[in-house]
C-alpha cells in the first residue's frame, strides 16, 4: 500500500491515452479524479493534502466543488499563516512602503545603487513564486496572475520597477475577486499604470490617447467592437443606450476626459514644493481640459475630476466589456476556444452584476461549476511559471526566491534560466500581456528552455553541501519506508501518482522504468540511499550507478510529459 | 537518404576538420563543392541610443564649426584624435572603431576601420524614424523592431513578417530565424518556429546532474536523462504533441553542435563578450548551412547619460567608457566577417548582411555630466560581402542651430526601413512590391544603393 497515497489511486495507466481523448468521460465515480480536474485546473497544482481537503468537503462531486468555492472565493476568511510566515522570514524590504516610500527610496534615493530601483519588482516577482506555491488562496493567486495580464505594466522598466509594488498591492490584488469598475479606478491611478500608458503626461493641450485607447481596446470594450474613424456619433447606438463599439473619435474624447490624472513627479509645471514629489497619483486641474465630453454616443457633463469616472462607468457597464472579459476569463479557466454559449452565459453574470462588491466572485462562481469546466481536462497547455510552480507545490518545494542573490545561492542561475523560457514575471512589454494560448507556449525555444530548468529543479540547493529545495529523497523514502518495494516500477508509479495522478501513456511510464533501472530487473530493489546525494560509481550494475541522482532526473523527465504540461 | 540528424552530425565533424586543418576542403554530404545557398540577414540592434555623433564626427568644414560651438568639451573629439573617414577629410571615426586604446590614429586600421577601408561597410547619416517621434527607449526599440513606427501594439514583428511574406525559401533544419536574446525578440514577435537562445550552448536540457547528464556507452550502455525526451514525445498527438516533438527534436540537433569547441578560420578573433560568443556561434550556423535565413542579436549599454568618455589615442589608460563599447562592438563584427569571408568553404560573407540600428541619436550638445541624453536621429551601419562599403549615405541633416530638430537633436532624413528594405529587394529576392506586409506604409521601394544586387 504504500505506493499511493492520501487515498488517490494510481490510476488509469498505459491502457488508453486518456488525456489526448477529445471527450474526456466525465469520471463521476472517482472522486479523487474529479478533485484532481477541479484542482489542477483552479490552483496552480493539486497537492495530496489539497485532494484530501476537497474530498473532505462534503459526500458528492458537486457538494464538494461548491464548499470549495464558498471558501476559495471568501479568499481573505482563507487562513494563510504558513505563507505569511515564510514571507515574513523571507524579509522583503519593499512589499509594505507607500507609494511615496517607494518614490523617496528607490527613486529619488536609488542613483548611486543600481538594484535598488529594481528591488521593488524583483520582490514582487519573489513573493509571486512564494504565493503560487504556498498560499492557500490558490483561485485568488491564479485571478491575481489574471489581473497582472490583463492590465499588464512592463514591470521593469526603469520608470516602473520603483513603483511596482504598489502596482500589485493596490491596483491588482484589492479586487481580483471583486468589482471590476472599483478596478478600473485603481489601475487608473496606479502609477505604474500612469507612465506606462503615458497618461501621466496627458494634459490639456498636449494629449496623449495611449492610456485611453488601450483602456478601451484591451481593458475593457474589446477590438472587436472598434471602429475605425474620427467622426464623432459614427458608431450605431445599441438597446442600452450607448453606442455598440467605439471610434477614434471616442479615443480621443476619453483622452480628454483623463486630462489631469498624473503622478506628482516633480514635473516642472508643478509648484515646486515636495508635496508634488511624492510619486502618488493626484488630479491636476490645471491640466485638465474642461467642457463637455461624448463618449460612446453620450454626452458626459463638466465635472473636473468626475468627468473620467463616468467614462469609466459606461465602459465597466458596457455589454462589450462582459464579453470581451467573459471571453478571456474562459479561455484562462476552459480552454483556447471556449464555447460561446458559456462565454454568453458569463458575460451575463458579469454584466448584471457589474455594480455588485463580489462581481468577479459570482463571475468566477459560475464559470467554475458550469458543466464546461467540471467534465473538461487537459484543453489547456500549462504557461512556463505553471510548470514550474506546479512542479513546485509537487515537489514539496523549500524556497524563498531573491534576486539579486549572492551567486552562489540557486537563485540567481534560477532566474536566470526562467526568464529564458519568456515567461518571467513582469517582463512582457506590451499592453497586452503574456499570451493565454499554447501556439504562443509551444516554440521550441520556449519548450526548449522550460525543460531545462525543469531538469535543473530536483537538483537545486540552498548551498553547495545544503539541503535539496525539492524533497524528491523525503518523499520518496517515507511512501516507501520499506527498502526492499524500491523497485523501479514501484517508484515510477508514485512519481506518476503524485505528478500526475497516475494518468501517463503507457509508452512513457515504460520509458521511465527503462530509465530508472538501467540494466536492473524491474523488479529488482535499487539502492536510492546509498553514497547520498549523489550515489556512488559503479560501472558493472547500473542500478547503483548514481542511483540517488538518478531518481531525480526520473522526476524531471515525468515534469517534462505531455501530461504534465495539459491542464 | 540521408537524416537531418545525420546530416548535421556529418557537417559538424566535417566542419571540425576542415576548421583544425588549414586548407582541408570541406566536405559536403549533400553534393560536390560547397555553398551557402541562401542569403542571410543579420539584424543587430544597439540597444540604448548609441551617441552615432560620437562614432561619425565632423572633422572639417562648417559642421565642424557648428560641432565646436554646440558640442559640451566633455563629450567633445579633436579633430586630432579621430581616424580619418572620407576622402575630403569632412569625417572622422571615434578611433575605438579601428584600433586599441594605445594605437595612435594613424595607426594600421584594425576591426570597423579595416571594413570600411576595404569598402565592407557602409555608414548611412541621419537615420531613424522621420515619421515617428519617441525619445522612450521602450518605445522607440518596440516601433523599430515591430516595424511600425508609431505604433507598439503590432502582433508580429518585421521579420516574423518578412518571413510569412517571403517566397521560396531553403528548407530550415534548425530554424529559419535565430534570436540571440534571452526572450522572444519583439522583431520576431508572432513567430513560432523561431529559436531564442541567449547562447547557443545554453540551449539544452542540461539541468540534471553531471552523472546522468550525458550519455557513456562504455559503462553498461548508460544513457543520458536529456537523450530520453524524444522517446518521452514520441507518442503524443495534437499542437502541443507536435511542438514537443520539434523541441526533442531541435534539442538534440543542438546538442550535437560542438559550439564550444568551434574553431574560426581566417585568424578571425571573437572577443570574449557575449556579442562575441552569439557571433561565433551565428557564424557557425551559417556555416552549417541549415537554412538559416535571418538572425537577430543585441549589443545594449549605449544609454550614455554620463561619463561617456572621450578617446585619447595613443595613451592606454585613459577612461573611455564609450570606446571601450565600440571596441566590443566592432571587434565582434570584424571577427564574424572574417571567419566567413575567409572560410574555407569559400567567401560566405558575400551571402550575409549585418544591419547595425539603435533607437534613437543623442542630444547634441551634451550634458553637465559628461554623457548625453535622448535625441533622434542617428547613424546606421552595414557590413557585408555585398554592401558598396567605404561611403557614407543619407543626407546629413546638420547641426547648425536652423538645422537642429526642436533646437536639439540631430534630424532624421532616412528612414531606417529602406535600409532593411533595399537587404530584402536585393539580397533576399523579396518582391519590392510585397514590402508593405513587411513595413505596413512604407511607401514606394527606394533603395540607398548600400547593397549590391
Amino acid at each position: 500500500m504504500d505506493a499511493q497515497l492520501g487515498g488517490m489511486p494510481v490510476g488509469l495507466r498505459g491502457e488508453e491515452d486518456q488525456i489526448f481523448v477529445d471527450d474526456f468521460v466525465d469520471n463521476a465515480s472517482d472522486p479523487a479524479q474529479f478533485a484532481w480536474r477541479i484542482l489542477e485546473r483552479a490552483t496552480y497544482g493539486a497537492q495530496p493534502s489539497d485532494v484530501d481537503a476537497f474530498l473532505a468537503l462534503g459526500s458528492s462531486d458537486d457538494e464538494c466543488l461548491a464548499a470549495w468555492l464558498d471558501q476559495q472565493l471568501s479568499w481573505s476568511s482563507v487562513n494563510d499563516a504558513a505563507l505569511d510566515s515564510r514571507l515574513s522570514a523571507a524579509n522583503y524590504s519593499t512589499l509594505e512602503k507607500s507609494v511615496s516610500e517607494l518614490w523617496s527610496d528607490h527613486v529619488r534615493g536609488s542613483l548611486s545603487n543600481w538594484p535598488l530601483r529594481y528591488y521593488p519588482t524583483a520582490e514582487t516577482d519573489a513573493a509571486r513564486w512564494m504565493r503560487a506555491v504556498y498560499s492557500n488562496r490558490q483561485l485568488y493567486e491564479m485571478m491575481v496572475e489574471f489581473w497582472h495580464d490583463h492590465f499588464n505594466v512592463a514591470g521593469w522598466e526603469f520608470s516602473i520597477a520603483p513603483v511596482f509594488v504598489q502596482h500589485d498591492r493596490d491596483a491588482i490584488r484589492p479586487e481580483a475577486l471583486g468589482n471590476f469598475r472599483t478596478m478600473l479606478e485603481s489601475v487608473a491611478t496606479s502609477t505604474a499604470m500612469l507612465y506606462y500608458l503615458d497618461n501621466a503626461s496627458n494634459r490639456s493641450g498636449g494629449y496623449n490617447e495611449n492610456w485611453a485607447r488601450e483602456l478601451m481596446e484591451l481593458h475593457t470594450l474589446g477590438v472587436d467592437v472598434y471602429y475605425p474613424g474620427t467622426t464623432p456619433g459614427s458608431v450605431p447606438i445599441g438597446d442600452d443606450g450607448l453606442a455598440i463599439g467605439y471610434s477614434d473619435a471616442d479615443v480621443y474624447e476619453v483622452a480628454r476626459c483623463f486630462t489631469g490624472w498624473t503622478v506628482r513627479d516633480g514635473h516642472w509645471q508643478f509648484p515646486d514644493t515636495p508635496d508634488y514629489d511624492t510619486g502618488e497619483f493626484f488630479y491636476y486641474s490645471n491640466w485638465h481640459e474642461g467642457g463637455s465630453k461624448f463618449v460612446l454616443g453620450q454626452w458626459l457633463a463638466p465635472g473636473g475630476q468626475q468627468q473620467a469616472r463616468l467614462a469609466m462607468d459606461l465602459l465597466a457597464r458596457h455589454a462589450a466589456t462582459a464579453r470581451h472579459l467573459a471571453t478571456k476569463l474562459c479561455r484562462r479557466f476552459i480552454s483556447d476556444d471556449p464555447p460561446q454559449s458559456l462565454i454568453d452565459s458569463t458575460a451575463e453574470v458579469w454584466r448584471s452584476a457589474w455594480q455588485a462588491p463580489d462581481q468577479i466572485a459570482q463571475v468566477m462562481r459560475h464559470l467554475l461549476t458550469s458543466d464546461e469546466f467540471k467534465q473538461g481536462q487537459g484543453e489547456k497547455v500549462r504557461r512556463p511559471f505553471e510548470l514550474v510552480a506546479s512542479a513546485m507545490r509537487k515537489l514539496d518545494a523549500d524556497i524563498e526566491p531573491r534576486h539579486y542573490d549572492d551567486f552562489w545561492r540557486p537563485y540567481n542561475e534560477f532566474f536566470n534560466r526562467f526568464s529564458l523560457t519568456g515567461h518571467a514575471s513582469f517582463r512582457w512589454p506590451a499592453p497586452n500581456g503574456y499570451p493565454d494560448t499554447k501556439d504562443r507556449w509551444t516554440s521550441a525555444s520556449v519548450m526548449g528552455q522550460t525543460w531545462r530548468i525543469l531538469s535543473l529543479l530536483p537538483e537545486m540547493k540552498k548551498s553547495d553541501d545544503g539541503p535539496f529545495l525539492m524533497k524528491v529523497q523525503d518523499l520518496t523514502l517515507a511512501a516507501f519506508p520499506n527498502a526492499g518495494n524500491r523497485t523501479a516500477v514501484n517508484l515510477v508509479d508514485f512519481w506518476i501518482g503524485r505528478l500526475l495522478n497516475g494518468q501517463i501513456h503507457t509508452s512513457r511510464r515504460q520509458e521511465y522504468i527503462d530509465f530508472l533501472r538501467q540494466n536492473a530487473a524491474p523488479d529488482q530493489a535499487l539502492d536510492i540511499s546509498a553514497g547520498f546525494p549523489n550515489g556512488n560509481w559503479s560501472s558493472g550494475d547500473l542500478s547503483e550507478h548514481y542511483t540517488p541522482v538518478r531518481l531525480r532526473a526520473m522526476v524531471s523527465l515525468i515534469l517534462v510529459s505531455p501530461e504534465f504540461y495539459q491542464r | 537518404m540521408i537524416t537531418r540528424r545525420s546530416f548535421i552530425k556529418a557537417c559538424c565533424a566535417a566542419a571540425a576538420a576542415s576548421s583544425a586543418v588549414p586548407g582541408m576542403a570541406y566536405f559536403n554530404p549533400l553534393g560536390a563543392g560547397r555553398n551557402i545557398s541562401n542569403d542571410v540577414i543579420v539584424y543587430l540592434f544597439l540597444r540604448g541610443g548609441i551617441d552615432g555623433l560620437h562614432l561619425v564626427v565632423p572633422s572639417s568644414g562648417p559642421e565642424r564649426v557648428s560641432y565646436d560651438q554646440i558640442r559640451h568639451p566633455g563629450v567633445l573629439i579633436p579633430e586630432t584624435d579621430l581616424r580619418a573617414l572620407d576622402a575630403e577629410g569632412r569625417w572622422g571615426l571615434h578611433p575605438r572603431a579601428g584600433g586599441l586604446r594605445g594605437d595612435g590614429v594613424g595607426s594600421a586600421p584594425k576591426w570597423l576601420q579595416k571594413l570600411w577601408v576595404q569598402n565592407k561597410l557602409a555608414i548611412i547619416q541621419g537615420c531613424g524614424m522621420p515619421t515617428a517621434l519617441s525619445r522612450s527607449h521602450f518605445d522607440a526599440q518596440a516601433w523599430m523592431d515591430l516595424g511600425t513606427p508609431g505604433s507598439k501594439n503590432t502582433s508580429t514583428g518585421w521579420i516574423t513578417r518578412y518571413l510569412s511574406a517571403a517566397t521560396g525559401l531553403p528548407q530550415a533544419e534548425l530554424s529559419s530565424v535565430f534570436g540571440f536574446a534571452s526572450t522572444l525578440p519583439l522583431s520576431l514577435l508572432g513567430n513560432n518556429e523561431a529559436f531564442t537562445v541567449s547562447r547557443a550552448e545554453e540551449f539544452k536540457v542540461d539541468g540534471f546532474h553531471w552523472s546522468w547528464d550525458d550519455s557513456d556507452p562504455d559503462i553498461n550502455n548508460h544513457q543520458g536523462a536529456h537523450t530520453r525526451l524524444a522517446n518521452i514525445w514520441a507518442q503524443s498527438d495534437g499542437l502541443l504533441g507536435s511542438k514537443g516533438k520539434t523541441t526533442a527534436q531541435a534539442l538534440a540537433q543542438m546538442r550535437d553542435i560542438p559550439f564550444s569547441e568551434y574553431l574560426s578560420e581566417g585568424g578571425a578573433e571573437y572577443p570574449d563578450n557575449g556579442l562575441g560568443i552569439q557571433m561565433q556561434n551565428l557564424a557557425q550556423l551559417i556555416k552549417q548551412d541549415t537554412g538559416l535565413v535571418a538572425a537577430t542579436l543585441d549589443y545594449g549599454g549605449w544609454d550614455t547619460h554620463e561619463g561617456q568618455g572621450k578617446p585619447q589615442p595613443g595613451n592606454p589608460g585613459h577612461y573611455d567608457y564609450y570606446g571601450n563599447q565600440l571596441e566590443g562592438l566592432s571587434r565582434a563584427v570584424e571577427a564574424f566577417y572574417t571567419d566567413l569571408a575567409l572560410s574555407a568553404q569559400g567567401n560566405i560573407m558575400n551571402r550575409v548582411s549585418v544591419v547595425m540600428l539603435s533607437e534613437f541619436g543623442r542630444k547634441v550638445r551634451g550634458n553637465q555630466s559628461n554623457g548625453t541624453d535622448h535625441g533622434y536621429g542617428n547613424v546606421a551601419m552595414v557590413v557585408g560581402g555585398s554592401v558598396n562599403g567605404g561611403q557614407l549615405y543619407g543626407n546629413f541633416p546638420g547641426l547648425d542651430k536652423a538645422s537642429l530638430f526642436e533646437n536639439q537633436d540631430l534630424g532624421v532624413t532616412t528612414d531606417y526601413r529602406r535600409i532593411l528594405a533595399e537587404a530584402l529587394v536585393k539580397r533576399m529576392n523579396f518582391s519590392a512590391g510585397n514590402l508593405d506586409q513587411v513595413f505596413p506604409g512604407i511607401g514606394s521601394y527606394e533603395p540607398l544603393g548600400v547593397f549590391q544586387q
